[in-house]
């Protein structure tokens, strides 16, 4: 076969000196990236791909393979300890991990997210590895309508994430939807609710929107309460053994990386959504949905799995079509270029030893996390923990303004940020869920526009949204994510009134 | 002449002396070079892949920093370069057809005037293509096709007020058809929409028109010539249609920038552009160069706003 013998021909280009530190030191930075609230893999890939211009492609690609991976990991690190995700995918760990780390067990907690993470990756790179060549043609096979029924398919998610507080979570999902609103129509050219700003004209920067929203109110926090108890109980001690086991979570990670591969791959629909995902189906399937939110083991493994699952999947219509299944794969696209690597089939024919490379480069940065990131990175961030709150808040702050600006160097979206911020904090101190805000700004637009687009392509014919195989699989899973939340109550009441 | 005269004069002399040598010793610090588009497209590694070998041939251990300012498609970094002190240390990308579209289409803070020219460095002709197994075969034959059932075809292209946008609707009315355009987020975006069949054609770059030649059927491209890499492909006015658009990428400053800066910049892309190593690596990269120098540069974007303004007052793209 000669993909096989295409990967094995790689394994000695990888295991060059060069390659292995780029990797290794790609991989710390990329942690100590991802645990910087509002810098993440998609900065510091943008970052760096100038610098690695004069490199050799696989030390480039290497380094670059480290910090997507060492970054989407590194965001679990103050989701557990602190209960800020360090990126917008770690939002999900921050549920469970917190917990774990208020009952003492950070250590653990974070322990099990880098064991998780590595789970995930790994399995996401394996099915790069696999799938990347048979996947162009069912990517091919989503139109504007498929990708408008899969965004529709995101939103209606939303109804699990909505808990005991249903009106609040649709206001907030409305919400979001109104801000996906702002920027220029891209199918009339208009612009929409800019207010003359060219800032505004792509839309609002949705990273400053996020990092404003989940990355800002704690700060505010810290420094509100001064020297709070809350923070200072976060300690790590040495992971304890017996919080879970193997048995317990192999079903969790295989379902999770599942889900994180499949958003992964789906251009348009991707970041945090992978982790929302896993993370509501766990929840869902498990024996003790009760404690999800109260340092549940499977939640954490679920969240961290999912979310580092997208990464080399995202990968996979990047290498192959083009078109990156995340901003973060546009990013590597970008660097694949500076190379004069251009996507396509052709890119497997013409550069094997560094399509092959990379894609073993980010299997190999994946099972890398287990030394680097639970061990090494744990003890770095322990030493953060002792710096007093309000100085810590100032700092997350400070660091979070840094990084926003660094995105499009614009003031503007500094304001957004912290704008974003304190309207997080009211949302918070009114009890309003975020992550629906979040999904409504981030699939809103987009599944505004493809409906407009898939309306142009069939001229104005609405059957040609239920007229095709794929839409029709993924209507009926929106029946299903709708459905199954209203039927599960229903089932509870009816059970209440035999009883009774 | 009193004593504080002299002093004045002396001052003054001293002042100009300081100034010139200063102008000499052009560029002290690093100069900022706005990129107007996000990181890893064509505009931004076009820039990052030649300013290396100006700065190469530039005297003084010339050091060039360059800044992405995406916005508005291309709005945003226009008018920073537009707006920015023209003493030579801000330059930027400034890339047709964007730079004479925006001001055009709207209200802006800047127009093709406010802009000193360099060089220019690339022209990306835009080809029309077909996937590789339509029945179309030829541009003659999409050209009947449209005309027996007119917006027959639809065509995905990068979004309202992109090149292909404007190339696809000037194509509508000079030969006289109507093609329904969906406007999609990119042109990769469009290129995949074709791919799997769900637009009938597109508009490619030089680039794709060549890594997809298995894929895809260039059916003409808006050059003046045609193209080393795709050498039977017609351009449209082989075949009788005076079109010609794509992207020109080239470089400048705002406008008033010093005669002497300007000089020693152009100086420096004419050596680059000759330079063996950035030769290499242009070909490597399939760029396809088309060095202009100022005077061309400036001609070319004046010929590019004369065809598009035109255009907006026949058929705007923006309704």
């Amino acid at each position: 076969m000669d993909i096989l013998s295409a990967l094995i021909n790689a394994v000695p280009d990888i295991l060059a000196w060069q390659v292995v530190l780029a990797m290794v030191a790609g991989l710390i930075g990329g942690i100590v990236l991802g645990a910087i609230p509002g810098l993440g893999a998609p900065m510091g890939i943008a970052m760096l791909i100038p610098l690695t211009y004069g490199m050799e492609p696989l030390v480039a690609l290497g380094m670059l393979a480290g910090v997507h991976n060492g970054a989407s990991f590194g965001g679990a690190i103050p989701a557990v300890l602190l209960r800020i995700p360090g990126t917008t995918s770690a939002i999900f760990t921050t549920l469970d991990g917190y917990p774990l780390a208020q009952k003492g067990k950070a250590g653990a907690a974070v322990w099990l997210a880098a064991v998780s993470s590595a789970v995930g990756g790994v399995l996401s790179a394996l099915s790069l590895i696999i799938l990347a060549p048979m996947l162009m043609l069912v990517t091919l096979a989503f139109g504007p309508s498929e990708i408008f029924w899969v965004t529709v398919f995101g939103l209606a998610s939303v109804s699990i994430l909505l808990g005991n507080r249903p009106g609040k979570g649709v206001i907030a999902a409305a919400v979001g939807l109104l801000i996906s609103l702002v920027g220029q129509d891209r199918i009339s050219g208009q612009e929409r609710f800019t207010f003359g700003q060219i800032e505004l004209l792509n839309g609002p920067l949705v990273v400053a929107v996020l990092t404003g929203i989940y990355a800002l109110p704690p700060a505010w926090n810290m420094i509100e309460k001064a020297l709070s108890a809350k923070f200072a109980q976060s300690k790590i001690e040495k992971p304890e053994k017996g919080l879970w086991t193997y048995r317990q979570l192999i079903p969790v990670w295989l379902k999770s990386s599942l889900i994180g591969i499949v958003v992964g791959v789906l251009p348009g629909s991707s970041g945090g959504s992978s982790s929302a995902i896993a993370y509501n189906e766990t929840k869902r399937a498990s024996k003790h949905p009760e404690e999800f939110g109260h340092g549940s083991v499977e939640g954490l493994a679920a969240a961290e799995a999912g979310n580092n699952a997208d990464n080399a999947a995202a990968m996979i219509p990047a290498l192959t079509l083009g078109v990156p299944g995340s901003g973060v794969a546009a990013l590597m696209l970008g660097a694949l270029l500076i190379h004069g690597l251009h996507p396509g089939p052709e890119l497997f024919q013409n550069a094997p030893d560094v399509v092959y490379g990379y894609m073993l480069q980010m299997l190999v940065t994946s099972a890398l996390i287990l030394p680097f990131g639970g061990y090494f990175a744990t003890k770095i961030f322990a030493k953060a923990l002792m710096i007093p709150a309000t100085m810590l808040g100032i700092l997350i702050i400070a660091v979070t303004v840094l990084g926003i600006y660094t995105v499009n160097n614009s003031m503007f979206d500094v304001y957004l940020l912290l704008g974003s911020g304190v309207l997080g904090y009211f949302m918070e101190k009114l009890r309003y869920p975020p992550a629906p805000l979040v999904l409504g700004l981030v699939l809103g637009s987009v599944a505004e526009y493809n409906l407009r687009l898939a309306m142009i392509i069939s001229n104005d014919d609405w059957t040609v949204l239920f007229s095709r195989p794929i839409s029709l699989i993924i209507l009926a899973l929106i029946v299903v994510v709708i459905g199954l939340p209203v039927g599960l109550k229903l089932l509870a009441q009816r059970k209440r009134a035999t009883a009774r | 002449m009193d004593f504080s005269g002299i002093m004045a004069a002396v001052g003054v002399g001293l002042l100009s002396l300081v100034s010139t040598s200063a102008m000499a010793q052009y560029p002290e610090r690093p100069v900022t070079v706005i990129i107007p588009f996000a990181p890893g497209g064509g505009a931004d590694i076009t820039a990052r892949t030649i300013f290396p070998f100006v700065a190469k041939h530039m005297p003084n251990g010339a050091t060039f920093v360059m800044v992405n300012r995406a916005g508005g498609g291309g709005e945003l970094g226009f008018t920073e370069i537009a707006l920015s002190e023209p003493d030579g240390y801000t330059l930027g990308a400034i890339n047709t057809p964007s730079v004479v579209m925006k001001p055009i289409e709207k209200q802006t803070r800047f127009t093709r005037e406010d802009f000193t020219y360099v060089a220019n460095l690339a022209f990306d002709p835009s080809g029309v293509a077909v996937r590789a197994d339509s029945p179309i075969q030829s541009l003659e034959q999409l050209i009947e096709e449209l005309k027996a059932n007119p917006g027959s075809v639809v065509a995905g292209t990068a979004g309202v007020g992109s090149e292909d946008h404007l190339l696809l609707s000037r194509l509508m009315n000079l030969a006289g058809v109507e093609i329904r355009l969906a406007p999609f987020g990119s042109s990769g975006e469009a290129l995949v929409a074709l791919k799997g069949g769900h637009v009938g054609i597109t508009v490619v770059n030089s680039a794709v028109s060549a890594a997809e030649a298995g894929n895809i059927r260039v059916l003409a491209l808006a050059s003046d010539r045609r193209w080393e890499h795709l050498p039977d492909v017609p351009t449209f006015r082989d075949l009788g249609i005076d079109l010609i658009g794509g992207s020109a990428r080239g470089y400048g400053g705002p406008a008033g920038m010093p005669e002497d800066v300007t000089k020693m910049l152009a100086d420096a892309f004419a050596a680059a552009v000759a330079d063996p190593e950035f030769l290499a690596v242009a070909a490597e990269q399939k760029l396809p160069l088309r060095y202009m120098d100022a005077e061309a540069y400036r001609a070319f974007v004046e010929d590019q706003h004369g065809a598009i303004a035109k255009q907006w007052e026949v058929d705007p793209w923006i309704k």
